[in-house]
């Protein structure tokens, strides 16, 4: 940087793991949630359309299981593209950047929120913010994103 | 002439005589009007101090039959006010009151209060939502404060099991960022 030029320096500070692990819970629950109540609303949609779902419990079952990470992920990536934290992060004042401090893109908030099945891997990504000089999990080195607090 | 003279010493030392008994005489009865006088001011002096007594002994006992008077009183007001709440009468007269006069009431006053209700409804939600609020406020600030805390525990501890020499010039967790 040129003497001549006047950069100031913008200090952030990352989160630590418990903030961001009370988000994802919090965020966890809340998609968790939404996707029963869309489970319901199928459901009641299929006997209004006399779809015969009898002795289809395992295939329900299967649905769900299935439907909650696609919810997640689609909630998680809308809420970073949109104001870059989800209503978890609102609550703990933490949210997510990318390596220039700007709010990231949709591209790179699915590549972040895809990227969560690299840290669940025995939990050791996510883990690894504990130990990483800017707080990154894996899913943050991945996306080079960062989680800051709301100061 | 010499009986005269006889008869005038006489007359003198019989009024001497006399002035000195009356002077005597006198002098007794000053003496004994001082100590008198002196007597009657000690008793003066010391007389206050038993009717001081007896005025406090007076007032105490005034007082000790004011307090049982009071007592009694509320003892009772107590037992009227226990009576009468179970008097057949009172139960009557309440009963009846309940039953005729407070359905009326309340017929009367409950639709005029939900209109009010429904006409004015964001006076009611406001105080809902600021009660709501203030209270989910509370309970994030206090997560938050605790998150915090345990992040920076966190950060110590895996400071301390690093031993970073690194983290001694910059705090884990704060970065500078250029524009």
């Amino acid at each position: 940087v040129s003497p001549a030029v006047a950069v100031e320096a913008v200090a952030v500070r990352t989160a630590g793991v418990v903030s961001r692990g009370i988000a994802l819970t919090i965020d966890l629950v809340i998609a968790t949630i939404l996707t029963t109540l869309g489970s319901a609303f199928v459901r009641l949609f299929g006997d209004a359309i006399d779809f015969d779902a009898s002795g289809s419990h395992s295939i329900a079952v299967l649905t769900f299981v299935l439907a909650l990470p696609f919810t997640f992920t689609l909630y998680c990536t809308v809420f970073w593209a949109l104001i870059g934290r989800t209503p978890g992060m609102v609550a703990m004042r933490i949210r997510v950047v990318d390596t220039r401090l700007r709010r990231p893109g949709l591209l790179r908030s699915l590549v972040r929120v895809l990227s969560y099945g690299v840290s669940a891997i025995l939990f050791i990504g996510f883990a690894w913010a504990a130990f990483d000089r800017r707080h990154q999990a894996f899913h943050d080195k991945i996306a080079r994103t960062l989680v800051v607090y709301d100061d | 002439m010499a009986g005269k003279d006889r008869q005038g010493a006489r007359g003198q030392e019989v009024l001497f005589a006399s002035a000195g008994a009356i002077a005597v005489v006198g002098g007794a009865a000053y003496r004994l009007g001082q100590q008198a006088l002196a007597i009657a001011a000690d008793v003066v002096e010391r007389a206050p101090e038993p009717i001081g007594a007896t005025a406090a002994r007076l007032a105490r006992r005034g007082h000790a039959e004011v307090e049982t008077a009071a007592a009694k009183v509320q003892s009772f007001a107590e037992q009227f006010a226990h009576d009468f709440a179970r008097h057949p009468a009172f139960i009557n007269v309440v009963t009846e009151v309940v039953d005729t006069v407070l359905p009326g009431a309340i017929d009367t006053a409950l639709p005029a209060v939900f209109d009010r209700l429904v006409a004015e409804p964001e006076g009611v939600r406001e105080v809902v939502r600021a009660q709501s609020t203030g209270i989910a406020e509370e309970v994030l600030a206090q997560v938050r404060s605790a998150a915090g805390a345990g992040d920076a525990a966190v950060d110590r501890a895996v400071g301390r099991w690093r031993h970073h020499g690194d983290r001694a010039v910059r705090p884990k967790g704060e970065l500078a960022f250029g524009p």
